[in-house]
């Protein structure tokens, strides 16, 4: 069972003009441009195979998980929004 | 059904006056019928008229503002009486013309028919016209030639297939649907395929407008053209146009390639990115069509729907091979010529001049100049005499 889960059913998410979908992998959370490398799909929409690839739903390029997480543009998610219920 | 008669083409030759040649994109003009002892000539106005019927439907605008303002003449163009008497000859022009083409299919399910198919097809050696293309000095004007015979379809790119995404029909309706999307650019309208197209067309210092060359478009151009578009005319024929983009797809990026290196080779300064295009996308496409489509229709529909796929794919096959086997020809017959000009002299709407065929009376023409495509003029219409059978000159006034 995959550690992974991608945010599809969440609201868009724009930060400075830039769409963004959640990955959840384990504990960490990270914002990922939604925009397929190849032509620029929604990959948010896309599925994860059993590589734990996320495969793009225009044209089935899959990505690496963990590539994808490295790629330019990823934002990870460390600290805990001020005023949450867990904030210092 | 009714026969195509002379009478109901000559309504739509719709000849005009001599100052009001419309925009490229609303000149629907076909040729008068005034030879039929020549059944080349009739079968070539024919296929004009159904080339019309299905240009009828298409949304246009010309690049430019026409005189005197768009909309009377957009509103002309489409006007119901217009659209009513091209759909009056359709249907019978379609039974004549294109229903004799639909063969029966293979007998081969769909399964072992796309691995024979792609087994063929990445199996066949380089592409005969560019192959030939070359070994001549004159391959620009041959070249020149191709993209003005294949510009019916391609500066109008994907408005046939457009028609078979409408409805409602499951998953596979999306997978084409994203097929669809990368035609027309994936909303980027540089990218649109046919914008793609005109950038070619401009390298070889071609006009770029949709419809600009319909005189030079010659029988088998326009066959093509109304094959591809009456298998998207009706839904009956749904998997018969998936079979279309089965082959398609696959046999495209094949022979896209081929001019991708053509023109990088012999014209590195020409914008060739349509055909690059067109070698990467349709790999995506190829196998898109194949899992996404045609495995889920099989599937749940059974071998039935194949066997109707496969139809469309040998349709397709066939259609295909026959309008680039000619062009070759009439490329080589050309070449072979005794007197000739080459290239385009002048605007090829305005005036029309009249089309002749090979089986015309040549003879009677007093060896006048005829144009042959966008290749060029030989000097004696006699020598059209040599040509492939569906071979259009026009004799310019």
């Amino acid at each position: 069972m995959s550690e992974v889960w991608i945010g599809r059913d969440l609201p868009p998410i724009w930060r400075d003009g830039v769409e963004y979908f959640v990955v959840s992998r384990g504990d960490e959370l990270f914002l990922v441009p939604n925009r397929c490398p190849h032509r620029g799909g929604p990959l948010k929409f896309g599925y994860l195979n059993e590589r734990d690839e996320l495969v793009c739903p225009m044209h089935g390029n899959a990505f690496p998980i963990e590539s994808l997480l490295r790629g330019p543009g990823v934002r990870r998610l460390s600290e805990v929004p001020a005023g949450a219920p867990d904030a210092a | 059904m009714n026969a195509v008669t002379p009478s109901a083409l000559a309504v739509l030759a719709d000849r005009l006056g001599g100052d009001d040649i419309p925009p490229a994109v609303y000149d629907s003009r076909i040729d008068l019928p005034n030879e039929r002892a020549d059944p080349a000539l009739d079968l070539y106005v024919k296929h004009q008229a159904l080339m019309r019927c299905y240009q009828a439907r298409y949304v246009l605008l010309p690049s430019d503002a026409p005189a005197g303002g768009l909309l009377g003449r957009m509103q002309r163009h489409y006007d119901p009486s217009r659209l009513q008497a091209l759909d009056a000859v359709r249907p019978a022009l379609e039974a004549e013309l294109i229903a004799p083409l639909v063969g029966e299919g293979t007998g081969a399910g769909a399964v072992d028919y796309i691995e024979a198919m792609l087994s063929e097809i990445r199996g066949v050696g380089e592409n005969p016209f560019t192959a030939w293309l070359a070994t001549t000095d004159r391959r620009d004007d041959h070249y020149r030639n191709f993209l003005v015979q294949s510009s019916p379809d391609l500066l109008a790119e994907a408005s046939a297939s457009a028609l078979g995404v409408v409805g409602e029909f499951g998953e596979p309706q999306s997978a084409l649907f994203r097929i669809l999307i990368d035609e027309f650019g994936y909303g980027a309208y540089p990218k649109k395929h046919s914008i793609l197209y005109r950038a070619a067309m401009r390298g070889f210092g071609l006009d770029d407008e949709y419809n600009g060359y319909w005189p030079l478009w010659d029988t088998e151009a326009l066959r093509l053209h109304n094959v591809i578009h009456w298998l998207f005319q009706n839904p009956r024929n749904l998997f018969r146009q998936v079979g279309f983009l089965l082959y398609a797809e696959a046999a495209y990026q094949r022979s896209t390639q081929a001019h991708y290196r053509h023109l990088a080779r012999f014209n590195p300064d020409v914008d060739a990115r349509y055909f690059g295009e067109h070698a990467h996308i349709d790999l995506h496409h190829s196998r898109m069509i194949i899992e996404d489509v045609v495995g889920p229709l099989v599937a749940k529909f059974g071998e039935a729907v194949g066997a109707e796929i496969v139809v469309g794919a040998e349709l397709t096959r066939s259609a295909f091979a026959q309008a680039g086997d000619h062009l070759l020809a009439v490329s080589q017959a050309f070449e072979a010529s005794d007197g000739m000009t080459w290239g385009l002299a002048g605007d090829v709407r305005n005036p029309l001049g009249r089309p002749v065929t090979p089986t015309s009376d040549l003879k009677g023409l007093g060896g006048a100049p005829v144009q042959v495509g966008a290749i060029g003029m030989l000097r004696d219409a006699r020598d059209l005499a040599r040509f492939p059978p569906s071979t259009i000159g026009r004799v310019l006034a």
